[in-house]
């Protein structure tokens, strides 16, 4: 951005910013529909101390523009690594409306890194260049204070989403996990007894009546045992549960006194 | 302040701004850690492990004291770091809202709007009844956003609520925060006249729910910024804003009844204030119908499609207002006590609030009503401490705390005056951050240890104060285990699953007994009714279910009860377990689990759902062989 001299230079480097943004956030967004998304925020810790250096050492009108751009990359991936943390890793998806929140919250991060970590142009209409001769001594520490404010922002940013995600994990750990059983007709009843489950069912009577069990927290590997389907008949089920689904059983036996299902075993995990 | 810059020169300016820019990396940085000790609270109050109040109040200490010092300390602040300090701050209360219970609802307020949106994504149109908040449906604003936002997105409802919730929230802070400084011309006052606004009771969890005030407060702001701005733009922009101020009170009118009101009266305080200095008399004309079209606007709103609206608020407030009809024991307890059931006491127990809440709730008003003073005060006094534009909406705020200060102490009940005072203190907090400043003093050393020591000391008390003031109550301050007649306490995983498999299992608008909690998911997720009678109280009370229980069943053709295990032994946290609940206040003991699981084994009834604590019987066959 050191070629911009006055406001149409100003307009063009703005405006090739944006283009520049898009772009990345575009990339990004390929990358986290890969497994690599998870890596999106590593190059930030590179990237900004990296330039910090260079403006210290005096050579980052060499290596200038290549950083700024990987700035810009790199606060574009802080940004999907939120979304992906956010949306993907809190309630498990991804489609086309957490690419559209992802799309949007790269680019308000990208542009706000790129602008914090970008060199400020004065407003008076003074070239930058006489700009830079005349407060040489005064702009070095200045810029570096710039690198540095970008990431301690950045970092508290990062520890304020990695608090409420730590509270998400410990909303899902903390959730009691257990099977709840029901019937639109007849009577179902259920005795916990130290993660053994046993179900008694014995009012059920209908014929096509389905005995709901649903499952909140899971996986869960579901054994029921002796499910009568009538005239004697012994029918023993496993079947893995995921999380927050059901199984449902069929009684298709009418009249019959005793347990349909007479024992049941939830395995976690 | 690019004028200063001139002024000043170059490379002054930019330190200053450089300066500006480390404290936002401060403040950032503390809030970021006060976060990180509120979720740390949070994680041990759900293991009931020792620690977690006091890493929460550190947590908020460590959020709210370093912002309000970086305002008070760093004099030359520009607006754009004013506002990222702002911004992160805004943030980091939200974090706190949402480090509560990030992945489901749980506040009972918000199920009665979740009621609105399930009907609204269900049946793709407006208005269907709501019988948990019959006027929610009419002020669909909230839910339309996040129907749309979550059909557009093909987000899952939660995601779309949280996304919705935190964005306003941010944009709450940031106008209260931009309308402060319009009134002030200063960014740092307006900045900690937006702290100071935090403290008040509504700001973090109240208006912070998934509920229509807060949509409806986050636009009433900004329809008075609008104004604001409009007031002392040139003639060009001037017109833009108006225009600007009549959408945002249009789409507060859809939203929330009182935001529209509080919203038309804060305009019209700005009109009047503009009427008195300077305003032409073109300026007058359009003022006058810009009032009106908003007024119209609202009361055709409430008139024609809200039409209910008028009834709801006039028997809340009945309620809420000093003289309020209390429930007093009824004569048939004593039959009840007799059977041998819940202990219940003749004299009434403590309420809500506890003796140290209520104490450090008049510390907070105490502390407000002195530095509204002192503001005022030094308002009058320099006249060109607030703007022109800004005199009377900042004398509006205050006279509504005024108001909001004699209601509390008229009425036993303080819900709505910290209702009163989240709308008051928007303009009124700039006035207090006045008064903050004059107690600091006008020749403090910026950044001096004594200025920053007594700010804080003010900042803690005001957060205290005012979250001790607001809700949710102390019982529920903090997330973990179930508490019985705990509102935001009571709704747990077993509720949430029994109520999604009644809609999924039994037919809609069935007729349920059950406890409050309990009823109000049933009715906002499981998609049927529930008995707010008084006897509902006497089918959970009672030891037996005897035939004068069984007509009481019959005659309020209750078709189903659900029994939550977790209630029994249990005195109720805010003493009420039941919607109506005659021995609300009376209650010395939980209800025994016999008087709960007395239905297991009667003849008559089926138990069609057990899960966990929770159990749901079909009471049908009780009154089927009944003349």
């Amino acid at each position: 951005m050191q070629t911009c001299r006055n406001s149409a230079g100003l307009k063009w480097a703005g405006f090739r910013r944006v283009l520049v943004a898009a772009a990345c956030a575009l990339v990004c967004e390929f990358m986290r529909a890969g497994v690599v998304a998870w890596l999106g925020a590593i190059p930030l810790l590179f990237v900004i101390p990296g330039v910090v250096w260079a403006e210290w050492l005096g050579i980052r009108d060499t290596v200038g523009s290549a950083v700024e751009f990987a700035v810009i990359v790199a606060s574009f991936s802080v940004g999907n690594a939120i979304v992906v943390v956010f949306i993907v890793n809190a309630v498990g998806t991804i489609d086309t409306g957490s690419v559209a929140v992802g799309m949007a919250a790269s680019v308000a991060i990208g542009t706000t890194g790129a602008q914090l970590c970008s060199r400020r142009v004065p407003r008076e209409g003074r070239g930058v260049q006489q700009h830079r001769s005349e407060e040489a001594q005064d702009e070095k520490p200045i810029a570096v204070r710039k690198y540095l404010t970008a990431v301690v922002l950045t970092a508290a940013m990062l520890g304020m989403i990695a608090a409420v995600v730590a509270a998400i994990r410990n909303v899902d750990a903390t959730d009691p996990r257990f099977i709840s059983v029901g019937a639109r007709i007849g009577s179902v009843q259920m005795n916990t007894d130290q993660g053994e489950l046993s179900v008694d069912v014995s009012n059920v009577e209908t014929v096509g009546e389905r005995v709901w069990i649903g499952v909140t927290a899971g996986p869960a590997l579901i054994r029921a045992w002796n499910i009568e389907l009538g005239a004697g008949q012994m029918w023993n089920r496993e079947t893995r549960v995921p999380v927050n689904d059901e199984l449902k059983v069929t009684v298709r036996s009418k009249g019959r006194s005793g347990s349909i299902i007479k024992e049941l075993r939830v395995d976690w995990g | 302040m690019h004028v200063e810059e001139r002024d000043r020169g170059w490379p002054r300016a930019q330190r200053t701004t450089q300066e500006s820019k480390a404290v936002l990396s401060t403040a950032a940085v503390l809030n970021a850690l006060g976060v990180g000790c509120v979720a740390l609270a949070d994680e041990l109050a759900r293991f009931s492990r020792p620690g977690a109040i006091a890493a929460y109040w550190l947590g908020l200490g460590l959020i709210f004291i370093p912002t309000g010092c970086a305002f008070a300390t760093c004099r030359n602040m520009t607006r754009a770091v004013a506002a990222g300090v702002v911004s992160i701050f805004a943030l980091a209360t939200f974090a706190v809202f949402e480090c509560y219970s990030p992945t489901r609802l749980t506040f009972s307020d918000e199920y009665q709007h979740f009621k609105t949106l399930a009907d609204i994504l269900q049946t793709g149109h407006l208005f269907s009844p709501n019988r948990t908040l019959p006027v929610s449906p009419f002020y669909p604003g909230l839910e339309s956003t996040t129907a749309a936002l979550r059909d557009l997105a093909s987000m899952p409802t939660i995601c779309a609520i949280s996304v919705v919730i935190g964005v306003l929230h941010v944009m709450l802070t940031v106008s209260v925060f931009a309308l402060c400084t319009e009134i002030t011309d200063r960014p740092a006052i307006g900045g900690l006249a937006t702290v100071i606004y935090a403290t008040n009771g509504d700001y973090l969890f109240f208006n912070t729910y998934f509920s229509y005030e807060t949509m409806g407060i986050t636009f009433a702001t900004l329809s008075a910024l609008c104004a604001v701005k409009g007031v002392k733009a040139n003639n060009p922009t001037k017109w833009g804003w108006f225009v600007a101020c009549c959408v945002m009170v249009g789409i507060v009118a859809v939203t929330h009844h009182v935001s529209s009101y509080v919203a038309v009266a804060m305009v019209a305080l700005v009109g009047i204030g503009w009427l008195r200095n300077g305003a032409q008399a073109q300026d007058k004309r359009w003022i006058a119908v810009g009032l009106i079209a908003m007024v119209a606007c609202v009361g055709i709103w409430d008139g024609i499609v809200a039409r209910g609206t008028g009834a709801y608020l006039a028997t809340t407030f009945r309620n809420l207002l000093p003289g309020a009809a209390q429930h007093t024991l009824p004569t048939s307890a004593a039959a009840v006590v007799s059977v041998g059931t819940t202990p219940i006491a003749s004299v009434k127990q403590i309420g809500v609030s506890s003796t140290i809440d209520r104490s450090w709730e008049y510390l907070w008003a105490a502390l407000v009503a002195v530095l509204v003073s002192l503001g005022a005060w030094k308002c009058l006094r320099h006249r060109d401490t607030l703007a022109t534009a800004g005199v009377t909406i900042a004398a509006g705020g205050v006279i509504g705390v005024v108001i909001a200060f004699g209601l509390r102490v008229a009425s036993p009940n303080g819900e709505i005056a910290t209702r009163l005072l989240s709308f008051a203190m928007i303009p009124a907090a700039a006035v207090v951050a006045i008064g903050v400043e004059a107690v600091l003093g006008p020749n403090r050393k910026a950044g001096g240890l004594r200025s920053v020591g007594v700010l804080a000391l003010i900042i803690e008390l005001l957060v205290v104060g005012g979250v001790e003031a607001g809700w949710p109550p102390s019982y529920a301050r903090l997330p973990g285990p179930y508490v019985a007649g705990g509102r935001d306490r009571s709704v747990d995983l077993y509720e949430l699953t029994a109520a999604e498999w009644v809609r999924k299992h039994l037919p809609a608008q069935s007729l349920f007994a059950a406890d409050t909690t309990d009823a109000e998911l049933l009715e906002a997720v499981g998609n049927v009714r529930t008995s707010n009678s008084v006897d509902v109280a006497y089918l959970f009370d009672s030891r037996t279910v005897d035939p004068q229980l069984r007509d009481v069943i019959r005659r309020l053709g209750i078709e189903y009860v659900l029994v939550n295990a977790q209630l029994a032994g249990k005195v109720p946290a805010n003493q009420s377990l039941f919607p109506n609940d005659p021995f609300e206040g009376h209650y010395a003991r939980g209800i025994s689990g016999a008087d709960l699981t007395k239905f297991e084994h009667v003849r008559g009834v089926t138990t069609v759902y057990a899960g966990g604590p929770v159990e749901i019987f079909e009471v049908k066959g009780l009154y089927a062989d009944l003349p």
